[in-house]
């Protein structure tokens, strides 16, 4: 394999892994509570900037700030829920989209507001290592993106499936008010699921801040590459959501290379529209008639 | 009840008619009350935020300054900020609305060509005359004779960037790295001629989106091209985030990088090893070794605002000062404050020296740096005039 194609694949994975993070958070939400989330990209942005606070202007090791940061997340995730979902939750769905845009804008002005328009640099645990995977000199820092992210995608994947709460949630998910009337708590699943989807966009955050840098604009791009995504894979299907996110990242890597780097944006795109009219179930995905 | 229903309304009418004179004559209204109102266009949120900070900033400080030192003509400046994200249509909004509203004299639009281009009919409608910064040689081409920029065009970046790389680093395998928009797609196409002029060879040409944030398949497309130089037209994020991956890839070749990844926020953002091997140009050589005044200006701009200018934003304040020399001679009136700024010749502010030509161009030279070896700061080597 040569030196090009295997720095490509790992720059591919990286950044498909953290399209998958993404689009996990997506797809939870969704599935719970029927909402797209416009305002997964600005969560994004907001976890990366609490890593600034806690790691860079509050000085604190990266041991305590990440943790630090994702408790803010898991904060952010349940405000999010009090004030933007809950309010909204009985309106159509098409309002609380709507509501999820508005809230994007707002938060991504607050943000403004708070840590200014010039971008941060966050530390990476990992400093500025490279190392040589089959010649070719790969920034430790983005096998450490594709390690976590994948720990976190399993350790979610066991949450759902393997326990008795995320049973309740996939309950919720499919029936809210069967879910209800089997005496199961549909609103604590609601603010679990924000929290969950705090604590994915939060990562996600931390993970790109060191590669991509913190700016205050970077979370749009990446939830809308993260949708693509979910598009391709399945926008109810875990499986789909990494399988879409690693799809869309190596396309967007070897399409560069290989095709054009011109369209390659527009490769993916392509593809996501393709999906849409030929298998918009995604991959994985369930047809909407499969899930009663 | 039909009477107080009738004197209802005569008062909504009469409020009406209040608030639509006021509206129509605000401007008379500003000018009894001493002030002489100018617009301003800067992108205060989005993506183009860190320029349009710097923009933002060097205004507010000349508004501060001018009015400290008695105003214009005699009346206090006041400056009218409208914050033009990165939308056209906000652009174009915002200054149809600054000009119902303030009626203004001069209009600084904002430092985006798209903005600039978007705006440029309602700048001839208006017959206001306007300062701009976008760098795009589509604007200057229109020749709109209400239009003046006050910094150097593309066209002049793109022919210092490939003269740097040929003449003076002597290259002769050019690899362009250029963002895939109205700036970066025709600086590399200028900047390809001038390489092919100066017998060199361009061995690639490789585009990226402005929110891409992993452009290492171009660059190494670029190096297995064969290339001996990368040129890089670039804003400020993402020319850091090139250089980073420039250096984690092992590429040592020398880059020659466009003066929004040479801004203080820009540089900030990049190790000093990574900058090892990095030239750039800048639309200015913004030193205190350039003399008092600039040295008096960059610790005023750095006490108030806690970052250092940068000589996208600063031309700004050169544009209030020649306006306020402007203002100060013929007074409010457009068409002549328009001829004044076409007379324009050697006037000397912080960032260059200003000369308005045929085109409305203003600034016809830009600065070339190195980077001192383990530091970020910037080392002067020459300038590139368009001549």
């Amino acid at each position: 394999m040569s030196q090009q194609l295997v720095q490509l694949i790992v720059s591919g994975l990286a950044v498909g892994s953290v399209y998958a993070l993404v689009g996990l958070a997506f797809i939870m939400v969704n599935e719970a509570t029927g909402v797209v989330n416009f305002a997964t990209g600005q969560m994004v942005a907001i976890g990366c900037f609490l890593s600034v606070t806690t790691g860079i202007q509050m000085g604190l090791p990266l041991a305590a700030a990440y943790p630090a940061a994702l408790a803010g997340m898991a904060l952010f995730g349940i405000v999010f829920y009090a004030v933007v979902f809950r309010p909204l939750q009985d309106r159509p769905v098409v309002t609380v989209i709507i509501g999820t845009v508005m809230i994007g804008i707002v938060i991504q002005n607050s943000a403004l507001i708070t840590w200014g328009s010039v971008p941060f640099r966050p530390r990476s645990p990992f400093g500025r290592q490279v190392v040589d995977v089959f010649g070719a000199a790969i920034s430790a820092h983005a096998l450490f993106v594709i390690a976590v992210s994948f720990l976190m995608i399993g350790l979610l994947y066991a949450f759902i499936y393997r326990t008795a709460i995320g049973a309740r949630m996939r309950a919720v998910a499919q029936d809210r008010d069967a879910a209800r009337l089997m005496g199961i708590g549909v609103d604590r699943m609601f603010v679990l699921t924000w929290v969950i989807a705090g604590l994915l966009t939060g990562t996600a955050g931390i993970l790109v801040g060191p590669m991509w840098f913190a700016d205050v604009n970077m979370g749009d791009p990446i939830a809308l590459k993260a949708f693509a995504a979910i598009i391709i894979g399945g926008f109810s299907s875990v499986p789909g959501a990494i399988v879409g996110g690693v799809l869309v990242g190596l396309a967007e890597m070897l399409g560069a290379a290989y095709i054009s780097s011109a369209y390659k944006d527009g490769l993916v795109f392509l593809v996501m529209i393709l999906f849409l009219l030929v298998r918009p179930q995604g991959i994985f995905g369930e047809r909407i008639g499969q899930r009663a | 009840m039909a009477n107080k229903r009738a004197v209802g309304r005569r008062k909504v009418l009469a409020g009406i008619a209040a608030t639509t004179g006021l509206t129509i004559w605000s401007p008379r209204l500003s000018a009894q009350s001493g002030e002489i109102a100018i617009g301003a266009m800067v992108p205060i949120t989005g993506p183009f935020n860190v320029s349009g900070q710097q923009y933002h900033f060097s205004l507010q400080m000349a508004q501060d300054e001018i009015n400290a030192k008695g105003g214009v003509a005699g009346k206090k400046l006041k400056i009218v900020f409208e914050d033009v994200k990165d939308s056209n249509s906000v652009a174009v909004n915002a200054y149809l609305k600054v000009v119902r509203d303030i009626n203004p004299p001069l209009v600084f639009l904002s430092s985006y060509t798209t903005q600039n281009l978007a705006t440029e009919p309602e700048v001839t409608k208006a017959q206001i005359p306007a300062m701009y910064a976008g760098g795009g040689d589509a604007v200057h081409m229109k020749k709109n004779p209400w239009l003046f920029r006050i910094r150097p065009a593309d066209g002049i970046q793109a022919l210092a960037l490939a003269k740097h790389a040929t003449e003076g680093l002597g290259k002769k395998k050019i690899g362009i790295l250029f963002v895939q928009n109205d700036f970066g797609q025709p600086g590399a196409i200028a900047a390809e001629k001038v390489i092919k002029a100066a017998g060199a060879e361009v061995v690639g040409m490789e585009a990226y989106a402005f929110t891409d944030n992993d452009m290492s398949a171009q660059i190494q497309k670029l190096k297995n091209a064969g290339a001996d130089c990368f040129i890089c037209i670039s804003y400020g994020k993402d020319g850091a985030l090139i250089l980073k991956l420039v250096k984690e890839m092992g590429i040592t070749i020398p880059v020659v990088a466009s003066s929004g990844v040479m801004v203080p926020a820009a540089r900030n953002l990049i190790a000093p090893d990574e900058l090892t091997n990095v030239n750039g140009v800048m639309d200015a050589y913004l030193s205190a070794e350039r003399g008092p005044e600039v040295a008096a200006y960059i610790k005023s701009f750095k006490d108030r605002f806690k970052i250092d200018p940068d000589p996208f934003g600063s031309c700004y304040y050169d544009g209030a000062w020649i306006l306020k020399g402007i203002l100060d001679k013929v007074g409010p009136d457009r068409v002549k404050i328009r001829d004044a700024l076409k007379a324009v010749k050697g006037y000397k502010g912080i960032t260059n020296t200003f000369t308005t030509d045929a085109d409305g161009n203003m600034v016809h030279s830009l600065a070339v740096f190195g980077i001192k070896p383990g530091t970020r700061d910037p080392v002067f080597i020459r300038t590139i005039s368009a001549a």
